[in-house]
């Protein structure tokens, strides 16, 4: 057999292997494969390694203190289990510094490795420092920060930072007190494209200033995340940010969560969304309001430019209070998509959909098994729809096979022959995608009759049926029929 | 009212000498032959590809005329993903290795991104969840490592090894 892959180039083999990025497993047999293998894996496989849930913490610290100059593991009195020179210099691919989670593997390292009498917890603040610096020196660029949680460690003051951390474009914050962090942040950092900001309860509203100051600083800021569970910290960085003469033109993607609105805020929050002339993609998660009136969001709003996508999650209010969402995103939303949600209107959601949103083209959504009845009033209103794809909201979409699943047994099963029929012929002509997560049961017969002509699953498209009970040869003889379909019965 | 100009065809050689005419758009998917016509302007003349063979700059064809339509992406994408291939795309790639490996070079030297991430893609799928002895049965690949260097490399990449 020819030999595949032994004489590709790096930059080749380099691309295989950083669609290995989140799978260390296959990445780490990589690099024993052999030693061109090795040398183009390493950089993979190093470049976020605090991250990793199942990570070695000691034997990870060992490699890096190997990597430390003598001099310095001799000031800190430290060896590594490692006595040969270390075959990599491993800092040098490093491209993500978790500030605290570095602090808290070299916590563990310590722990285990050094004697009770030695003064351990400035050892644990020094060997980080030693480790923050080594990547700040050998790292080719930094593009990752997070400093959440790191009150004991300013990584700014350290040598090399000022080189490195400029270039820096995802950026982890969170309220707790570091004033001086943030300062230079604003200063330092502006080329920030991903800010996640995650607030915490408790914190002085002082702080918050320092928090507007790093966004109002950043000139291409696309994306941006905030966690809050402090409704006045909200507002205050809320209004730094439609203050901010960049992120109006900048802004690509906001995900707001964990927000308790008050009514009038509200109202004010949905008309300055609009503000961001490139805004594409909005996520919400977790809002909670008190006591709205319907009334009080009716106020005047303008059309958003370019909202494409809107993505719910864990969402617990009445729908109907986005309205103003979907009715000034009329002419531009594409995407709706709804996750873990349970016990909503549908009906509702089809009925706002089919008045304003008649360019939707993918709408994905969790739907009970007697819900899942009414998409076709969905298919009458949004006849733009390219792709459909409608799931029990119990699924789990890590353990997609049925006899994983408890949940489902037979009893919940649907007989959809005569609907199956119906849908057929009032399928949007643009469908090409329809998937259905349900005990959807059909007859051979059927599913011929249904398939017979159909546009759904060709060009690219996909025509699924998870969980649909009393499959049988004869439906698989049909579904052979008719391959440019794309079908998958599962 | 007059129509969409028409398109001028560009003709490509592969290694072997045979011609190919693609339509400019379809040659513009790849950043080396869209620098060089715009660098030669409009000519007759074939474009000589030594490093592609026939079949392989035939599967390269397809494959841009395929995708000729497709937005050019603005930018790396940096959640690298290996499994939303789409399905045109998955049944492009049911090739043997020996393609699989020609195209891979083929578009790393056309400078076809999207190509390029889609064969290494498939490649990485091809890989993951293998034992290195696994790997090196798939691709044949020998391992050149001595003892010693092996366990000095396990040695300093312990921490990721399975619990």
């Amino acid at each position: 057999m020819r030999d595949i892959t032994y004489t590709l180039p790096y930059v080749c083999l380099s691309n295989i292997f950083q669609h290995l990025e989140k799978d260390q497993r296959s990445l780490h047999s990589c690099v024993f494969v052999n030693k061109q293998w090795c040398m183009s894996a390493i950089p993979e496989l190093w470049r976020n390694p605090f991250e990793s849930p199942d990570q070695q913490q000691i034997a990870l610290i060992n490699t890096y203190i190997a990597c430390l100059p003598h001099v310095i593991q001799q000031r800190l009195r430290i060896t590594s289990t490692l006595t040969q020179p270390v075959t990599f210099n491993y800092p040098a691919y490093i491209r993500s510094i978790p500030v605290n989670l570095i602090f808290l593997t070299v916590m563990e390292w310590c722990e285990s490795k050094i004697e009770a009498e030695t003064p351990c917890e400035r050892m644990k603040k020094e060997l980080s420092k030693a480790l923050c610096r080594s990547f700040l020196s050998q790292a080719a660029y930094i593009d990752c920060l997070d400093i959440t949680s790191a009150n004991d460690l300013n990584i700014f003051r350290l040598y090399g930072a000022s080189s490195k951390l400029p270039q820096i474009h995802n950026l982890k914050v969170n309220n707790e007190y570091y004033s001086d962090q943030f300062k230079t942040i604003s200063r330092l950092c502006q080329n920030i494209q991903s800010l996640i900001i995650c607030q915490t309860e408790h914190i002085k509203l002082g702080n918050y200033t320092d928090l507007v100051k790093i966004v109002q600083a950043q000139s291409k800021l696309q994306n941006l995340s905030i966690e809050s569970q402090n409704i006045e910290g909200f507002k205050v960085v809320w209004n730094g940010l439609v203050t901010s003469p960049h992120a109006r033109k900048s802004l690509i993607s906001l995900t707001i969560e964990h927000i308790y609105f008050d009514p009038t805020f509200y109202t004010k929050f949905l008309q300055q969304l609009t503000i961001f002339e490139n805004l594409e993609r909005i996520v919400i998660k977790k809002w909670f309001i008190d006591q709205l009136n319907q009334d009080e969001i009716q106020a005047p709003f303008r059309e958003f430019k370019k909202l494409n996508t809107i993505i719910v999650k864990q969402y617990d209010l009445p729908l109907e209070i986005l309205e103003p969402v979907f009715q000034y995103s009329s002419t531009t939303l594409h995407t709706l998509q709804l996750k873990r949600l349970q016990n909503y209107n549908l009906e509702r959601v089809i009925e706002l959909l089919s008045t304003y949103c008649h360019n939707l083209k993918k709408f994905i959504a969790p739907v009970t098994i007697n819900q899942s009845l009414t998409i076709e009033e969905l298919f009458k209103g949004c006849q733009q729809l390219e792709y459909l794809h409608i799931y029990h909201p119990s699924f789990d979409f890590k353990k997609v096979h049925p006899l994983n699943c408890p949940q489902y047994n037979v009893f919940n099963a649907m007989d959809v022959d005569e609907y199956l029929l119906k849908l057929k012929h009032i399928f949007p002509e643009s469908l090409r995608t329809f998937k259905v997560y349900f005990i959807w049961f059909f007859s051979p017969s059927v599913l011929e009759k249904f398939l017979d002509g159909l546009m759904v699953g060709k060009d690219n498209g996909i025509l699924e049926f998870c969980f649909s009970q009393g499959l049988s040869e004869e439906h698989l003889e049909v579904v052979k029929k008719y391959p440019k379909n794309n079908i998958k019965l599962i | 009212m007059t129509g969409a100009p028409e398109q001028r065809n560009v003709k490509l050689t592969s290694s072997e000498g045979t011609e190919f005419k693609v339509e400019r758009d379809v040659a513009e998917k790849s950043v080396l032959l869209k620098n060089m016509l715009e660098d030669v302007g409009e000519s007759d003349m074939a474009i000589p590809l030594p490093n592609v063979t026939g079949p392989i700059l035939q599967k390269v064809i397809e494959y841009c005329i395929h995708h000729r339509d497709d937005p050019v992406p603005a930018h790396d994408d940096d959640t690298k993903k290996t499994d939303d291939i789409d399905d045109w795309d998955a049944e492009f790639c049911k090739v043997d290795q020996g393609t699989l490996y020609e195209l891979i070079l083929a578009s790393n030297y056309l400078d076809i991104k999207p190509l390029l991430d889609l064969t290494c893609k498939t490649v990485a799928n091809m890989i993951k969840g293998k034992s290195p002895e696994e790997i090196r049965k798939t691709f044949n690949i020998a391992n050149d490592f001595t003892p010693e260097e092996e366990e000095q490399v396990r040695r300093e990449n312990e921490w990721c090894e399975g619990r």
